[in-house]
């Protein structure tokens, strides 16, 4: 059953002709252009770009490649978080569209329904990611270190925050457009106020409170080489968002109309 | 013990009651009507009964097993088809179809088979491999009954499955009806349509409020109205001065104006005729037929409730 349902929510996020290439396509092109920017912007740093850039460029000589690093790791971060909100529209979806309800008539028990579709995003969430890891590693040259297995650990733990994030959202909201709105703008902001992006410092140790700081940075230090206790307690807060999300969402799914 | 079983069913949504304390019995291999005007209850009756809600009291056993203890088992019997439209826009009719048999246990072949019956049924076949978007409103309202048949339930249970479509679509639902109840299903449907209801169930039952205010066969309700015919008259106009003085008339209980006809409700209609053709030229109004005609199932809600069961 659980696995069924699974295959039905991969196969409904595949036939969805946007987000393929909106999930891949974007932050792979966007890398690109980061670092296609930084070849220009090294060589003759006195261009007007984004001052933020700048002020590292200054500082730091021949940091172009650690730039389009860590950019690398924080739009992956992002479009992670980003692939959360659009799983969980799929499943608001799916009660605007009545289909949860007339799965609840159906004789299948409504945990084994979200588990279902649970497996099913996550596993598509996994491919997209790593989509996007190996192809800007073969491609774009991005170094990713040499530990696919801490790679993918890190990686699902952050896919486990997003999709339980986007979970909480889904039993709570019954209208898509409301909740992708109200998610798109946590997201922007945690993106915003976690560094990733605009380097501009940590906003007085707000990034701390992003999921984004503490998926990133794990990548990073992979990406240096570092090894496993460097990125323990990003692994500990990664493991303990993920778990309190799917505590809210279990106990909001099991309102009586929680398919409504 | 009945087939299917309500005893003293109540639901709330907070304060407001919209099930109240319904106790009805549906025998194996019936069509079941649940008549009744829009917010009576119908549908909380039976989102109760495919375990969608919970009662907040009262039992309900089908087949002698009770929902509560057992919903997967009781569930597996029934086929839903809710009010709304409710299949996947992003997959095929038969990937819906298939999808949602496949969760009541329907595997392999045998999937594959049921399937393609449901298909066929609903003359939904030519058009298995397309997505319901580019469906007219008939065919999603026959691709949403295929996909809660196809796995050849004991029971039916259909809630308002004719809303807003044209009448020939709609014949095609009610023959489809009938055929199912004939392949052995016990159906319960569900509608606000007296005439559906009334050529196609057995037994009905009349719900008002939340309340079951009448239950039995068609024949049965009909003596439970005080006139078993209403004399019906159609004009070329009226004007409603009319009405006020046929209300006039001593025994009549009702008047319907629908258009250009009136349905009057009166103890012995045949001795009232005259009277009610005096009073219409005394208004001058020109009469174009007048009949008598059998009281139907809207005439029992109206003389049951004193309202009119569609506005
Ligand atoms: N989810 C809900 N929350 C609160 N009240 C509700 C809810 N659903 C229905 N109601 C109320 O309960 C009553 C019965 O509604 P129900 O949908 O069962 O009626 P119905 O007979 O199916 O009507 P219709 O012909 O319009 O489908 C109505 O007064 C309605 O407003
Ligand atoms: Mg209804």
């Amino acid at each position: 059953m659980i696995i069924k349902v699974a295959l039905k929510s991969i196969k409904l996020m595949f036939k969805n002709g946007v987000v393929l290439p909106l999930l891949i396509g974007l932050p792979l092109s966007q890398i690109f252009l980061i670092k296609k920017m930084m070849e220009v912007v090294v060589p003759s740093s006195q261009q007007m770009l984004h001052s933020s850039i700048m002020a590292v460029v200054y500082v730091n000589q021949g940091i172009e490649n650690t730039m389009s690093q860590s950019y690398a790791a924080s739009l992956l971060v992002m479009f992670i978080l980003i692939t959360g909100i659009m799983a969980s529209s799929f499943l608001i979806n799916e009660k605007e569209q009545k289909t949860m309800m007339r799965v609840f008539s159906t004789p299948i028990k409504k945990l084994e329904y979200i588990l279902g579709n649970l497996l099913g995003h996550s596993v598509f969430m996994l491919c997209i990611a790593l989509s996007i890891i190996f192809i800007t590693k073969f491609a774009m040259a991005i170094d990713w270190g040499n530990s696919l297995l801490w790679i993918l650990i890190v990686t699902m733990l952050v896919i486990f925050v997003a999709i339980t994030m986007g979970y909480c959202f889904a039993a709570i909201f019954s209208k898509p457009k409301l909740a992708n709105g109200i998610m798109s703008f946590v997201v922007v902001v945690m993106t915003f106020l976690s560094g990733g992006l605009t380097f501009n410092g940590a906003f007085g140790g707000l990034n701390q409170f992003t999921i984004n700081k503490w998926g990133f940075e794990a990548y990073l230090a992979l990406m240096r080489g570092e090894s496993f206790s460097a990125i323990r307690l990003n692994l500990i807060v990664l493991l303990a968002l993920g778990i309190a999300f799917t505590l809210i969402a279990a106990f909001a799914f099991r309102r009586e109309n929680a398919y409504e | 013990m009945s087939y299917i079983e309500l005893a003293s069913v109540i639901k709330r949504y907070g304060h407001a009651i919209a099930v109240d304390n319904i106790s009805l019995t549906i025998e194996k291999g019936e069509i079941f009507g649940l008549l009744g005007p829009n917010g009576a209850g119908k549908s909380t009756t039976i989102k109760v009964l495919v375990g969608l809600l919970k009662q907040n009291s009262g039992d309900i056993f089908i087949d002698g097993v009770d929902i509560k203890s057992a919903p997967l088992e009781t569930k597996k019997k029934m086929g839903f088809v809710p009010q709304d439209l409710a299949f996947y826009d992003g997959l095929s009719a038969l990937e819906n179809i298939s999808y949602f048999a496949s969760l009541y246990g329907v595997k392999g072949s045998r999937l594959k088979e049921l399937t393609d019956e449901a298909l066929a049924f609903t003359g939904l076949y030519e058009k298995r491999r397309e997505k319901p978007k580019k469906f007219s409103g008939g065919m999603k309202r026959r691709l949403n009954i295929a996909c809660a048949i196809a796995h050849q339930p004991e029971i039916i249970i259909m809630d308002e499955p004719t809303v807003g479509i044209d009448p020939q679509s709609r014949n095609h639902i009610l023959n489809s009806v009938k055929e199912l109840n004939h392949r052995g299903s016990t159906i319960i449907y569900t509608s606000h349509y007296m005439e559906e209801v009334e050529s196609l169930c057995h037994r009905v039952g009349i719900i008002d409020y939340g309340k079951l205010i009448a239950c039995g066969k068609k024949e049965e309700l009909k003596r439970l109205a005080r006139t078993e015919e209403k004399i019906v008259i159609e004009m070329n106009e009226i004007n409603y001065g009319v009405l006020e003085a046929l209300k006039e008339i001593d025994g009549v209980s009702n008047i319907i104006v629908e258009d250009n006809v009136l349905d009057i409700m009166t103890l012995n209609p045949q001795t009232k005729i005259q009277e009610v053709l005096e009073t219409l030229s005394g208004k001058g109004i020109a009469v174009r037929n007048i009949s008598l005609k059998e009281t139907d199932l809207e005439g029992i809600f109206l003389e049951l409730t004193g309202r009119r069961l569609r506005d």
